[in-house]
């Protein structure tokens, strides 16, 4: 995802904090799907994304 | 890990010697510049100087302010001076022979004859200022308007005179009159934008960029709500629940700082970040501006809610909304004009029909404006400014319509500061040329700076290698308006 973003690797701290939304997420297994998608929504709105600085 | 007895290491004595002497060269540097420091470092543009203030926090103004917010009532298309606020009996007289004086290249060039105005003009208030039945209500508040019978402008096409209008150039791009304003003085509201732009169903000819924020910042652009239906666009949340919501926005915000801690503050990212939480908070401040049935009836029909004409209705609800905007203490507000169905204030053909009915959308809601302004003490404090781009010509384009007319027109200001009952400059008999202390667009924007407390001169923002200005290089505050 960071690559087709960013076009580079997440750092450890985003994988972490990526890791973290994912995985706290009530019922991560039933609503997978959506817990990816909504990474996707915030990776896309994050400031490196929307603006290139 | 810090221990329960960690503690930072205290200052040590050539650290606090080296802080300290900047300091003191701090101090005496900023009263060095203190005239200087008017115009500069104001709006954000360097976000470390004011941490967290975010660009719309409230600034004080250059000297004591006489208003805090403006209204700008803008007529779209350009209304004829000479059918609402400036009569010529010299029409009447001469209406249908060929007008006998120098005529001005006109957009079309289909110059007709002298043409009387379709309305009777009365002397309305203690002032007996002369108002057209086009205004029965507004002319009601005339010891309250202070009218200017003599602007000119620098453009007789509409998206020209648009831009130098609201940016004092006749260009695209440049910071709209609103961006100006919140650049100087923020915005007392920390939930909406501070230039708001009610749009009724008009867009001005030259679009958002009237509205911009040019070389400004991007965060002091106007945001354009719609008077009618859903305000912003995609202001309702996608997410399921409000958890679900804050789940993402607080990993964005955590991603978004280690942007900013890699590549360092920059306007542009700076101001997206700060769009982002202005538009959380609108989701919940935009619904609850826009609900209006917690008004009183009596405050409803004030304004024209329940008026028989629909675009009435339209502009009773901008009127409304702008007021509960000026009580949330957003700093501009401009309110663009419903559609009524034949064309904006540009009546090239069918004058009395189109005039009538753009004038009955606005007349009774600007109206209820003003009174419920007063009635709340409010008005004191508030600019309003009613005018167009231009005006329109004193012989017809054909047979039933006015051309476009720069050269002399009216507009009037209320509130905060300005001197009712007024009547300020003159054209000639035709109601043609403005003859007698001629208004420029540049002093109509320097007279309301002024009034909001700020000096034309010194609000400036550096750009192209130079100190830019509202005003540009011109300007004069109309002292006669004021009170």
């Amino acid at each position: 995802m960071y690559l087709e973003a960013f076009g580079r690797p997440p750092t450890s701290a985003e994988r972490a904090a990526a890791a973290s939304f994912l995985g706290r997420r009530p019922g991560a297994t039933a609503d997978a799907g959506q817990a990816w998608a909504d990474l996707a929504h915030v990776l896309f709105n994050v400031k490196e994304f929307v603006a290139i600085p | 890990m810090h221990c329960g007895r960690f503690q930072d290491a205290p200052i040590d004595r050539r650290a606090m010697l080296s802080r300290c002497a900047n300091g003191f060269g701090a101090v005496a540097l900023s009263a060095l510049l203190g005239d200087r420091a008017f115009g500069a470092d104001r709006g954000g543009a360097n976000p470390a100087s004011s941490p967290g203030a975010g660009p719309m926090a409230p600034r004080p103004p250059h000297f004591p302010a006489r208003a805090k917010n403006v209204i700008f009532l803008f007529m779209d298309g350009g209304p004829s001076q000479v059918d609402t606020f400036d009569p010529k009996p010299r029409l009447d007289r001469e209406h249908g022979q060929a007008i006998q004086t120098k005529v001005e290249p006109t957009q079309f060039n289909n110059v007709g004859k002298v043409l009387k105005s379709p309305w009777k003009f009365r002397n309305r208030g203690e002032s007996g200022i002369p108002v057209s039945d086009l205004f029965p209500h507004v002319g009601a508040f005339a010891d309250d308007l202070a009218v200017v019978r003599s602007m000119v402008s620098n453009f007789s096409e509409h998206t020209a005179a648009n831009y130098f209008l609201h940016t004092g150039t006749g260009l695209q791009g440049r910071p709209s009159q609103g961006a100006w304003v919140t650049y100087g003085l923020g915005s007392e509201c920390r939930d909406l934008p501070g230039f708001v732009v009610l749009n009724g169903g008009l867009t001005p000819p030259g679009g958002a960029d009237c509205f911009g924020s040019g070389f400004l910042p991007a965060s002091f652009q106007g945001s354009t709500f719609r008077a009618e239906g859903a305000p912003v666009a995609n202001i309702a949340p996608l997410e399921k629940s409000s958890r679900a919501q804050q789940r993402k926005l607080a990993l964005m915000r955590s991603l978004d700082g280690q942007t900013v801690d890699r590549v360092g503050h920059h306007d542009a990212l700076d101001a997206s970040i700060a769009n982002y939480e202005l538009a959380f908070k609108m989701q919940t401040a935009v619904p609850g501006l826009m609900e209006l049935s917690g008004e009183s009836r009596a405050t409803q029909q004030l304004y024209g809610l329940d008026d028989d004409y629909a675009p009435t209705r339209i502009f009773a609800r901008e009127c409304l909304i702008a007021r509960r905007l000026v009580e949330r203490g957003v700093r501009f507000i401009e309110l663009l004009c419903p559609q009524v169905g034949t064309d904006r204030w540009d009546q090239h053909g069918n004058l009395k029909d189109g005039h009538e009915k753009n004038a009955r959308a606005v007349d009774r809601p600007i109206a209820g404006l003003l009174a419920d302004l007063k009635a709340r003490g409010l008005l004191d404090e508030t600019l309003v400014i009613w005018g167009g781009e231009f005006g329109r010509t004193p012989m017809a384009q054909g047979s039933d319509g006015r051309d476009h007319n720069p050269y002399g027109f009216s507009i009037w200001l209320a509130g905060g500061g300005i001197k009712g009952g007024t009547i300020y400059g003159a054209t000639d008999d035709y109601g043609y040329h403005a003859v007698e202390n001629k208004v420029e667009i540049h002093d109509l924007h320097a007279t309301m700076l002024h009034l909001l407390g700020m000096d034309h001169k010194q609000l400036t923002y550096r750009f192209g290698g130079r100190d830019m200005r509202l005003t540009d290089v011109h300007g004069e505050v109309v002292t006669a308006l004021l009170s």
